[in-house]
């Protein structure tokens, strides 16, 4: 049965008009107000607010002491400086993307302060995916192309530079071929090459064929790699030291369960000098996927960073089958494909890894704090035992490049 | 978040892409005034995700006395719908935990539908459905926020709390299997 997507887009709403509106049921809240939810009589005890108070930041403070060290959340004003060294100025990030405001606009922050330094909105396309060269003011966008207000499978790639003197983002569209909405951008550190990973699935789908192609920003140039009849799971790219590319080959004999992944899946090393041919062929494995201890990898796109020297690769380990929040971060050897060090600041729950300092030992971190309501999510440094929420504290992190 | 024009829903969404109506000062009556707004538009998500009538419905009842009990807590009223979506996603999640029954292992069942209403629903449709309900939990939410409520990317990632990366893989991954589902039940 060939189903295409506009049939599946009709037969979900045919479904849920199932429901018409004369079966919605009457709303049945709770009798007590939400005041008196939190505890009869609580206003005739309105004098233990006080103490409560006092014990709840007594204990807290005990707390942080007891805990002090292992993976404490602290602000940026109390950052040591050496938190920041090597950490881009600059990165660029999203707004929007609501439904109270749809349009969205690049923003250009500093790291430090949250500031927004400048905006700009591209004309004819959506902004969906960013990437950033090393230079901290170089970015790659792809634009997902709209088509009648609804967004088509195709992405256009801009380049976007910020001028920090002037405050100026300008964005030019780059003269390549479009590409798959399902793909995963990286622009090169010297801000020349743009990758872009992407996988095809046949329509009806059934096992696809895996893209990796390199394009030279300035001639358009592109060398292409491919691995045919795959199943792949994950798609992220991250550049390494030189022109090597590491990226997410997980390959599966079944993609709709969680089946074990074939062998040679894992993060593989691309020499992008090396000429197009097999993806597969071309490239190492680096960090095999399977028989690793205490979990598995969770390499889903955009989780997988190379740090600054090439030495090491910064992800997720996945500690549950198919629960992509009960993870630890990880960092592993290029060199050995051995696993250093997992860890997990309890300052955070579940978490992407965005960017990597030359040694690996410094992270950003996209992330969510593990309680309260709503949870407190956004950006943060992560070194060995510290986490560091960064401003503004709380971003949906539609996309963010650093 | 959008809806087309054609469904009877489309109402209660485009007041929510117009703003919210100002909130009564009395919590009940602000979250009663939301429950008329959006409470069809909802269960129609729920159901969409999780395929049981009463489930749907118990998912978004529960979902607005969650927000009832919380009214105090937030801190902007406009936040409130944006709060309903993720809980009644999340009580699609639970529902689907509670059923025991993790991805991995479903066997496919058809559904038990009457002669006569099986009769009634197209074969594709039924299909359809019954591929959507074999994909994992994750993937089919984003499928469903995608093709139901034509979410962006990025609006897929506010509601779900995930990174737009994480969008797209999930997105490949449920039509991928969607696909294989549907290839299987013919």
């Amino acid at each position: 049965m060939n189903c295409t997507e506009d049939q599946f887009r009709s037969i979900l709403h045919e479904e849920a008009a199932d429901i018409t509106a004369d079966s919605v049921p009457p709303l049945s809240l709770p009798d007590a107000s939400p005041h008196r939810l939190l505890g009869a009589g609580s206003r005739r005890r309105r004098w233990l607010v006080p103490l409560g108070a006092a014990a709840a930041v007594t204990a807290i403070a005990v707390a942080a002491t007891v805990f002090a060290g292992s993976g404490r959340a602290v602000q940026p004003d109390s950052a040591a400086p050496s938190l920041w060294r090597g950490v881009p100025l600059y990165y660029l990030t999203l707004s929007g993307g609501t439904p109270q405001q749809p349009t969205q606009e690049l923003v250009v922050r500093d790291t430090r302060s949250g500031a927004t330094l400048a905006t700009a909105r591209p004309s004819g396309c959506l902004p969906s995916e960013l990437s950033a060269a090393a230079d901290d003011r170089t970015f790659a966008i792809a634009c997902q192309l709209r088509h009648g207000g609804r967004p088509i499978k195709t992405d256009r790639l801009l380049l976007a530079r910020f001028d920090p003197a002037t405050r100026r983002l300008s964005v030019t569209a780059l003269r390549l071929p479009p590409i798959s909405s399902y793909s995963n951008i990286a622009i090169s550190p010297g801000g020349t090459r743009i990758a872009v990973m992407s996988y095809k699935l046949p329509d009806p789908p059934s096992r696809g064929v895996a893209t990796l192609r390199v394009y030279s920003i300035a001639t358009g140039a592109a060398r292409t790699w491919t691995a045919a009849n795959v199943f792949m799971r994950g798609d992220g790219v991250s550049w390494g030291r030189g022109s090597l590319l590491a990226f997410d080959f997980e390959t599966t004999a079944s993609d709709y369960t969680y089946s074990p992944e074939l062998p040679g899946s894992g993060v593989r090393l691309l020499n992008t000098n090396a000429p197009s041919g097999s993806l597969v062929g071309a490239s190492r494995l680096v960090i095999p996927t399977t028989h690793l201890p205490g979990g598995y990898l969770n390499l889903l796109a955009g989780q997988l960073v190379v740090s600054g020297n090439g030495a090491t690769v910064a992800t997720i380990l996945c500690l549950q089958p198919g629960n992509e929040r009960a993870a630890e971060f990880a960092e592993f050897s290029v060199a050995t494909g051995k696993l250093l060090r997992r860890w997990m600041p309890s300052a955070v729950a579940d978490q992407s890894v965005i960017w990597s300092d030359r040694s690996g030992k410094t992270l950003v971190v996209i992330a969510r704090a593990p309680g309260g309501f709503p949870r407190k999510a956004g950006l943060g440094i992560m070194t060995d035992d510290q986490f560091t929420w960064l401003r503004p504290p709380a971003v949906g992190a539609p996309g963010i490049a650093f | 978040m959008k809806m087309p024009p054609s469904s009877a829903g489309a109402a209660a969404f485009v007041a929510e892409n117009s703003g919210l109506p100002p909130a009564p000062d009395e919590p009940g009556a602000a979250v009663a005034a939301l429950y008329r707004e959006h409470a069809l538009g909802l269960i129609r998500l729920a159901y969409v995700s999780q395929g049981s009538r009463a489930a749907a419905e118990d998912i978004v009842q529960e979902a607005f006395c969650g927000l009832y009990r919380r009214w105090n807590q937030l801190t902007n009223s406009d936040k409130a719908v944006a709060y309903l979506r993720s809980s009644v996603l999340n009580g699609c999640r639970n529902a689907a935990r509670r059923s025991q029954r993790p991805p991995r292992a479903v066997t496919y069942l058809p559904p038990a539908d009457s002669a006569e209403s099986a009769a009634l629903i197209g074969e594709l449709r039924r299909e359809v459905i019954a591929g959507l309900r074999r994909v994992p939990a994750r993937q089919r939410e984003a499928l469903v926020l995608r093709f139901y409520l034509d979410l962006s990317d990025p609006e897929i990632a506010e509601v779900m709390g995930i990174s737009v990366n994480t969008v797209r893989s999930s997105l490949r991954r449920g039509i991928s299997a969607l696909g294989i589902a549907l290839k299987e039940t013919t």
